[in-house]
C-alpha cells in the first residue's frame, strides 16, 4: 500500500533529475536549494525549510488532536499518541536514566517525534527531502540537548562537583591527568554535539542521495537508455523501493538513537561518576 | 510496577548505549594529540610526530574508557 502510493512521485522525481540529456546523477547541490520567496534576505525560506515547517506544523496539529480530550477509554489519535509517549518512557528514559529521569520526558518526547517527523519526509510523495538532510536543524537540535545535559549536571552536582565527575576519570595516576583531562574535555563538550548533528545529518544526506540515485537511474535507463538496458532499469526501480523501505527504518533507528544519546548524557550528568 | 525495568536490565540497556558514548572519547583522543604532534612536526620540520601522537591518542582513549566502563 506505501510503496503503490509513494512510488508515482518517486519516479517523477528521478525523472525530472534525470530528464533528457542522460543521465545526471544526485549531487551535494541538492541540499543547497534557492530561497522560494524573499531572496537575498536572511529570512527567505527554502523548500527545506518549509518542509522543516510543514511537518512541525503537523506534528504538533498531532498531538494537539490526540490530547485535546483525553478520554479514559482512548480514541486511535489518543492511542497512537499514548503509544509514542510511552514508547519514549519506558524504552528510552526507564531504561537509560531510570524513574528520576522522567521529568524529561516533554523534551525527550519532543525531540523523537521532531527528530522522525523532519526524518520520515524524505520518503514522503512530493516532499523527497528530510528536514535534518541539512546542517541546521540536527546542529540546533544537538545544541540544545548539550545545554539540557550540562544544566543537568551543574544542577545536581554543581559546577566544580560537574567538571571534576566529567574530566576526572577516578582512579588514575595523577600526573596523568595532565594527559587524560584535555581528551575529555573535547570529548564530553566539543565531540558529544558534533557526533549527535553530523550522525544524523550525514544518515539522512546519504539516504537521500541513494534514493534519488535509483530513481533517476531507474527513469533514465527505462526511458531513455537503449533497450538493452532497460532490465538494468527494473532492477533499478526494485532497489529504489527496497531503499525507500530501509529509509523509513532509518527515520525511526536515527530518531531513536538522537533520543537515546542524549537520555544517556542526562542521565550520566545527573549520575554520581560514570 | 511490573512494567519498570530492574537495575540489571537498565545496566544492560545502558552498557548497550554506552558503545555509541565511547565513540567522542574514541575520536577526541587521536584527534587531539594528533594535532599536537602536526604542530610538533611543524615547527621542528619532522613528520614522525603526527603518527605517533595518533597512536598515543588513541592508547591513552582506551585507557580512559577502560577507566570509566570497564573496571566495573
Amino acid at each position: 500500500m506505501t510503496l503503490i502510493t509513494f512510488a508515482p512521485t518517486q519516479v517523477l522525481a528521478g525523472l525530472s533529475a534525470a530528464e533528457g540529456n542522460g543521465f545526471h546523477p544526485p549531487s551535494l547541490s541538492e541540499f543547497f536549494p534557492g530561497q522560494l520567496f524573499g531572496a537575498g534576505t536572511w529570512w527567505g525560506p527554502s523548500r527545506i525549510n518549509l518542509i522543516g515547517l510543514l511537518m512541525a506544523g503537523l506534528l504538533a496539529l498531532f498531538f494537539v488532536s490526540a490530547f485535546r480530550k483525553p478520554g479514559v477509554v482512548p480514541g486511535r489519535l489518543q492511542m497512537l499518541g499514548e503509544m509514542g509517549v510511552t514508547f519514549v518512557r519506558s524504552q528510552i528514559i526507564d531504561e537509560v536514566i531510570g524513574k528520576q529521569g522522567r521529568r524529561f520526558l516533554p523534551y525527550l518526547v519532543t525531540l523523537f517525534f521532531m527528530v522522525f517527523a523532519l526524518n520520515i519526509a524524505g520518503v514522503l510523495p512530493t516532499l523527497n527531502m528530510a528536514g535534518t538532510a541539512v546542517i541546521g536543524v540536527p546542529m540546533f537540535l544537538a545544541g540544545v540537548s548539550w545545554v539540557v545535559f550540562n544544566v543537568v549536571g551543574v544542577q545536581t552536582h554543581g559546577l566544580g562537583g560537574y567538571l571534576r565527575n566529567n574530566l576526572f576519570p577516578p582512579g588514575v595516576p595523577k600526573p596523568l591527568y595532565l594527559l587524560l583531562t584535555p581528551i575529555e574535555a573535547i570529548s564530553t563538550f566539543v565531540l558529544r554535539p558534533v557526533t549527535l548533528t553530523i550522525r544524523l545529518m550525514a544518515n539522512m544526506m546519504a539516504g537521500h542521495l541513494m534514493l534519488v540515485l535509483f530513481f533517476a537511474a531507474s527513469s533514465y535507463l527505462l526511458f531513455e537508455a537503449q533497450a538493452a538496458l532497460k532490465p538494468l532499469g527494473v532492477a533499478a526501480v526494485a532497489m529504489g523501493f527496497a531503499f525507500t523501505l530501509f529509509e523509513i527504518l532509518v527515520a525511526g533507528l536515527q530518531a531513536y538513537i538522537f533520543t537515546l544519546l542524549t537520555a544517556l548524557y542526562i542521565g550520566g550528568a545527573m549520575s554520581e561518576a560514570h | 510496577m511490573s512494567e519498570e525495568p530492574d537495575e540489571a536490565e537498565r545496566e544492560t540497556s545502558r552498557g548497550d548505549s554506552v558503545v555509541f558514548s565511547v565513540m567522542g572519547t574514541l575520536i577526541a583522543g587521536p584527534a587531539l594529540y594528533g594535532l599536537v604532534g602536526f604542530g610538533v612536526d611543524t615547527l621542528a620540520g619532522t613528520s614522525v610526530f603526527v603518527p605517533i601522537g595518533i597512536v598515543v591518542g588513541f592508547a591513552l582513549s582506551l585507557y580512559i574508557v577502560y577507566v570509566r566502563y570497564g573496571r566495573d
